[in-house]
């Protein structure tokens, strides 16, 4: 059975088990950092408090993000994440990221101007967070998911293998995921 | 899903072609209202108001002071808005922005204009000493529509006060002297040519324009109020004034049966 | 003002003992990630907690922790004469000495670069509104799931009844949570706030005159006072999380 367990209560002595996800240990003993379900998980022997509440968002490598182009670079895009996909919650503390040219995609990138464009919004792979948040936008799924025309800032559509606009027919080309304009927000 | 407002858009905009809004309401419907008056103790009046998730925590403080030059034997109103940082992760703390002054001021208008205060009777003697009635409104949890959630709980706590005379010497505490049927205040989003009453937090961020529009019982206009960068045609304006009037009957009975139900409990 | 009666019985009625009437709920806001709403006599309190999000601006950061910005704001209308709205000098140090007391529980290393913002409202103030404050503000940032060694706690005794005669002080009652009365006219005030699984004191500052027994004495009662607070507060977070529990069993 799974006890419900607060902040500093004790769970167990670190002899006899690791200290897991929402505990801390402390002169032997560990606690519960957080509210939640404490349980062991018997394979690796560690203590576990599976949250009730929210959590605080930690980024993990790994994890696939949203986030808006800053600044694109001779070899690289600066970009802010905006969101981790599937979390409620803002991410807790650095959001500046970068992607290199050679992580944009699996086919050879000259210059990133080329397929991005400052303010585009992408969804991306986390592959780095120390000493710094590196992303990668290879794989359909990955790219531009929602971008504005260079010129009239008036939404982009898919047209082919390009983004044209609707307004004053400007095409561009991008490095789009495969759900560019058909993106459904209630799962993000 | 509050972080990405450009993907929010299309998606607010698709859902509003098809008639719908993110939490199913009607076009003209309102979110569920709760009435709480007299529910601060140090101050003359008090109520929160919830609508939906948004909720608005308003008091009033009595003091005694001079009159303005230009009416010597009047009362005086003064609102204030706080957006506390307690309320939204996107309110700072510091002294108030546009956006709180805009609030206060609206519910202001909203209250005063209706002349629902008898300022008359708050003269304690003319040119010298009159009563001042502070209205402040403290936002505890944003959802959107502040405007309307403000101005009920503003009105919930005048038409509650009691005038602390004691306090001042100046005889027995007396209930607020208040005039007729409170004005209700009713706002309305636009966006992509959909006009929602009752906005939600994700729909004002989207919203183009915005309309407050304070009505009487006889659906006689007090007080409007146009915000943000898009524009209404005069055949929305009309709309929204007439749902307006109707959202603001059903709002105005359930102020009022808020404000009988303390009447009662206090004799 | 007569404050305590020959058997020790206070004006509203209380041991030198007891508490004042307290009710605590968590998770009661919508916007916050973790929240808390708190009656304690007459005072009413709601605390909010945001983040850990990245703080701003960017110099405000630290590379190695989170920063814990606690911020204790009163209602206009929750003191007697109408107080002006914003911070003055009086809620700043209570903020500052605020942070510092939950900034010690809250294992802020987890969170480089990100700040955790706390907010206290009081709505309506009646003595000892800093304890109430960081007592509803531990409990809302256990609601928002911030990792913490242990949910802190805070409580005040003091001393009333004492007299002056000749320029000595005389008697007086050293006793639990002072009410309005006692705060205004009584003779020395100790809000103290700990960590109740190490009794390790966050904050104590102390108003008055107090003999250092009697120092002791409402050291003593503030402790325990703690104590009798931190089960009320556990309560409310598991009154808030025992329906999830039992749909996880």
């Amino acid at each position: 059975m799974k006890k419900m367990v607060l902040p500093g209560d004790e769970l167990s002595t670190s002899e006899e088990l690791l200290p897991g996800d929402g505990t801390y240990e402390e002169d032997g003993i560990i606690r519960a950092a957080r509210i939640g379900l404490f349980h062991v998980d018997k394979k690796t022997r560690t203590a576990i408090v599976e949250p009730v509440t929210t959590v605080p968002t930690i980024l993990k490598k790994g994890d696939d993000v949203i986030a808006r182009v800053d600044s694109v670079r001779s070899s690289m895009v600066t970009a802010t994440l905006l969101h981790v996909i599937g979390k409620e919650r803002p991410i807790s503390g650095e959001t500046n990221a970068t992607i290199h040219v050679s992580e944009i995609s699996t086919k050879y990138i000259n210059d990133p101007i080329e397929v991005f464009s400052l303010g585009d919004i992408v969804r991306a792979k986390v592959i780095q967070v120390k000493p710094s948040i590196q992303l990668s936008t290879k794989g359909n799924h990955f790219g531009v998911i929602k971008a504005l025309c260079s010129r009239c800032r008036y939404p982009l559509k898919k047209k082919g293998s390009m983004l044209e606009c609707s307004r004053c027919g400007n095409k561009e080309n991008r490095k789009v995921a495969d759900d560019y304009g058909k993106i459904d927000i209630t799962i993000l | 899903m509050s972080i990405i407002p450009t993907l929010k858009k299309d998606y607010i905009y698709k859902l509003a072609k098809q008639g719908k809004r993110i939490d199913g309401r009607g076009f003209n419907e309102y979110r569920p209202i709760t009435i709480e008056p007299g529910i601060i103790r140090k101050a003359e009046g008090s109520a929160r108001v919830k609508i939906g998730n948004t909720q608005v925590v308003a008091g009033v403080k009595m003091d005694v002071g001079e009159p303005y030059p230009d009416t010597p034997d009047s009362g005086v109103i003064t609102t204030s808005a706080e957006l506390i940082p307690l309320a939204s992760p996107d309110f700072e703390a510091g002294p108030p922005q546009e956006d709180a002054i805009e609030l206060a001021r609206v519910v202001d208008r909203g209250i005063r204009e209706a002349e629902v205060v008898k300022l008359e009777e708050l003269c304690i003697e003319p040119g010298e000493k009159i009563w001042i009635v502070f209205i402040d409104i403290h936002v505890i949890d944003y959802d959107g529509n502040l405007f309307d959630c403000a101005s009920l709980a503003s009105l919930a706590a005048l038409y509650t006060a009691i005038v602390p005379a004691e306090k001042f010497d100046l005889g027995e505490n007396y209930p607020l002297p208040m005039r007729g049927e409170p004005p209700i205040s009713c706002t309305a989003a636009k966006f992509n040519n959909a006009l929602v009453f009752d906005p939600l937090l994700d729909e004002e961020e989207v919203a183009e324009a915005r309309l407050t529009v304070a009505t009487d019982a006889k659906g006689d206009l007090h007080a409007m109020q146009k915000g943000l960068s898009g524009g209404f045609t005069v055949d929305e304006v009309k709309k929204i004034i007439k749902g307006a009037i109707v959202n603001g009957r059903e709002i105005r009975k359930k102020l009022q049966e808020s404000i009988e139900k303390v009447k009662q409990n206090d004799t | 003002m007569k404050l305590i009666d020959e058997e020790g019985r206070r004006l509203d009625g209380r041991r030198f003992d007891e508490l004042r009437k307290i009710k605590i709920e968590a998770g009661v806001l919508h916007r916050a990630e973790g929240s808390c709403y708190l009656e304690w006599g007459g005072n009413k309190v709601v605390a909010a907690v945001y983040g850990p999000r990245e703080a701003v601006p960017r110099h405000t950061q630290d590379p190695v922790k989170a920063v814990v910005n606690a911020r204790y704001n009163m209602a206009a209308f929750s003191v007697d004469d109408r107080k002006k709205p914003g911070p003055d000098r009086r809620s700043r140090e209570i903020s500052k000495v605020t942070s510092e007391a939950l900034e010690r529980v809250i294992i802020t290393d987890l969170f480089p670069r990100a700040s955790i913002d706390v907010n206290i409202e009081i709505l309506d103030a009646e003595a000892g509104t800093r304890c109430a404050g960081l007592t509803a503000a531990a409990v809302a940032l256990a609601d928002a799931g911030i990792p913490m060694r242990d949910i802190p706690v805070a409580c005040a005794a003091g001393k009333i009844g004492a007299e002056v005669v000749d320029g000595e002080v005389k008697g007086g009652y050293v006793v639990l949570d002072l009410g309005k009365d006692e705060d205004n006219y009584g003779n020395a005030d100790l809000p103290i706030a700990i960590a109740p699984r190490t009794d390790e004191i966050l904050l104590l500052q102390m108003d008055g005159h107090l003999t250092y027994e009697e120092f002791e004495q409402a050291l003593d009662l503030a402790m325990k006072g703690c104590h009798i607070v931190s089960k009320l507060q556990r309560e409310a977070l598991l009154n808030k999380y025992r329906p999830d529990l039992e749909e996880n069993l």
